[in-house]
């Protein structure tokens, strides 16, 4: 195994930055760009139950410190999607993301798609849409049901995305944990809204959105710390990443692989090999033989 | 996050086509495009034909308010966005479908003393259609075609510019996507940049909806060299 390789819930990655689900992964071309660029892995955007439109224009405010957007589920639905990948095959592990209303749509979905996925995110925390993701994900009893429900339905390894619009994440991450799932990733994107001061209302179609990007950072990292203190199942960072230092901060508390998702849209393909190649040199000058040895190494 | 301008002029530029100048002038490559919003409207992509000028075909909602707007009327941009044109080449060959100019125009305008001569082949589906704004102006040589024959020759500009095709260093061309893949296979993918259109949502490489193949029009295009769409287009 190279230096940057993981083997996480059973599956190995070339390097543990992995797309995020959400940008610019709505087609296998995509998939396929994003490995090529350098990405260890990928995370597809959610796939529902009905194909779905999206919400309208505007659907993303930049800020200084990170993006805004509220695209609202736009997806082809599980036939669609099956229709899509038909005919590809894969040389690097995808993650399907999905998203459901109730943990019987969730299972039904994992069952339809576990041909296709090496693994299973659920979508447990979208701040943007109604009667799904963090509507559902905000309370630990239905983290478990669906997580549970999942577990049932399929034998590929789930992991669950994690909102941090709570108290306290752990609650969520514990709720997995013991309801059977893999790992955790969090954080999701923090519920946030933008005002235009000259058209006097809010930017996006939908009022609120997920904030991400640099300036959720320090909650993200926050949050995976609290996680990895907390659970025995590994944990996805998530949350801003855009530096390799970034990316060594995450590792260090606690996150086993990373992802990256707005940092695509800020710096260009080439963030995952800047990144990659940072933590690499960070590992030869401060004497690791791979990026295993320094998960968690904040937490002592 | 948007620039809040002033519409300062409008004019109709063909049937159902009008030309808005605005406020502010922005810095842009020829081939950039900027998003515009209006507040409980929508917001679309347009490219930029000048630093402060957009030209726009009404085909809906979002394009008939804009046409209800009035020198004065607020109107909020981002961008300018994507990769534009490069400039390449000495005598030059612009291909224009429909309401494809405004890139064009772009590069008519803004990069005239760069090059020893521009020649346009343009086509529309017939005279009323036409929507050169006044891009003759700025070109050497307009060789004009129409569809159903009632301006110019009746025919496709490709014809004409297959036949003269070795006379350019470079053809540029925005349009129709049945005339970027007719321009594309004359020039046999070489020597050629097209700009294209794909359903465009966020417009900054986010959302994914723009693919074309593996590329994102907002971000990778919207301009390509043509050896780069091989097989795509």
């Amino acid at each position: 195994m190279g230096k940057l390789s993981i083997k996480l819930i059973g599956i190995e990655f070339e390097n543990p930055l992995i797309l995020a689900s959400g940008i610019n992964d709505k087609v296998p071309e995509q998939w396929i760009r994003a490995h090529e660029e350098g990405a260890g892995g990928v995370v597809t955007k959610s796939i529902g139950i009905e194909p779905r439109e999206g919400y309208d224009n505007p659907t993303i405010v930049e800020l200084p410190y990170g993006l805004i957007n509220a695209m609202g589920l736009p997806n082809p639905g599980w036939k669609g999607f099956l229709e899509m990948v038909e005919g590809y095959k894969f040389d690097f592990p995808l993650i399907v993301s999905i998203f459901g209303g109730t943990p019987e749509e969730f299972a039904f979905l994992a069952e339809k798609l576990s041909e296709v996925a090496d693994a299973f995110e659920l979508n447990l925390s979208c701040p943007h849409a109604k009667g799904y993701g963090m509507e559902i994900g905000q309370k630990p009893e239905n983290v478990h049901e669906v997580v549970k429900a999942v577990k049932d339905a399929t034998d590929k390894p789930v992991i669950a995305k994690l909102t941090p619009n709570i108290d306290d994440i752990t609650k969520l991450g514990l709720a997995a944990e013991r309801a059977g799932a893999d790992a955790v990733s969090a954080i999701n994107t923090l519920k946030a809204i933008a005002i235009d001061v000259y058209a006097r209302r809010p930017i996006l179609s939908n009022k609120v959105g997920g904030y991400s990007g640099p300036g959720v950072k320090p909650v993200a990292l926050r949050a995976v710390y609290d996680l990895a203190r907390t659970l025995e199942i590994p944990v996805i960072g998530i949350g801003g990443i855009t530096t390799w230092q970034d990316a060594v901060e995450f590792l260090l508390a606690g996150a086993s692989a990373l992802q990256i998702g707005t940092a695509v849209s800020l710096r260009g393909w080439k963030v995952f090999r800047e990144i990659a190649e940072g933590i690499e040199r960070y590992l030869e000058e401060e004497g690791f033989s791979s990026v295993r040895e320094i998960v968690g190494l904040a937490l002592e | 996050m948007y620039r809040v301008v002033e519409v300062v002029e409008t004019w109709e530029v063909a049937k159902d086509v009008k030309a808005f100048r605005f406020s502010e002038k922005f810095d842009f490559t020829p081939g950039q495009f900027v998003m515009t919003w209006l507040p409980g409207v929508g917001e679309k992509p347009f490219s930029l034909a000048q630093r402060d000028l957009i030209v726009v075909k009404k085909v809906g909602p979002f394009t008939g308010a804009l046409f209800r707007l009035k020198e004065g009327d607020r109107l909020w941009i981002r961008g300018p966005y994507g990769h534009g044109f490069e400039r390449k080449g000495r005598k030059i060959a612009l291909a224009g479908g429909g309401i494809g100019i405004p890139p064009l125009y772009a590069i008519a305008t803004s990069w005239r003393k760069f090059f020893e001569s521009i020649s346009l082949f343009y086509g529309a589906r017939s005279k009323e259609e036409i929507t050169l704004i006044d891009i003759e102006n700025y070109v050497d040589e307009l060789i004009l075609f129409t569809d159903d024959g009632s301006a110019g020759k009746k025919g496709f500009p490709t014809e004409a510019l297959a036949e003269r095709k070795g006379e350019f260093g470079q053809v540029y061309a925005c349009g129709p996507e049945p005339m970027l893949k007719a321009v594309l296979k004359v020039m046999n993918h070489k020597n050629v940049q097209i700009s294209a259109e794909r359903y465009m949502k966020c417009g900054i490489g986010v959302c994914g909806s723009c693919n074309l193949g593996k590329y994102l029009v907002c971000r990778d295009g919207p301009v390509f060299e043509g050896e780069k769409l091989t097989g795509l287009l």
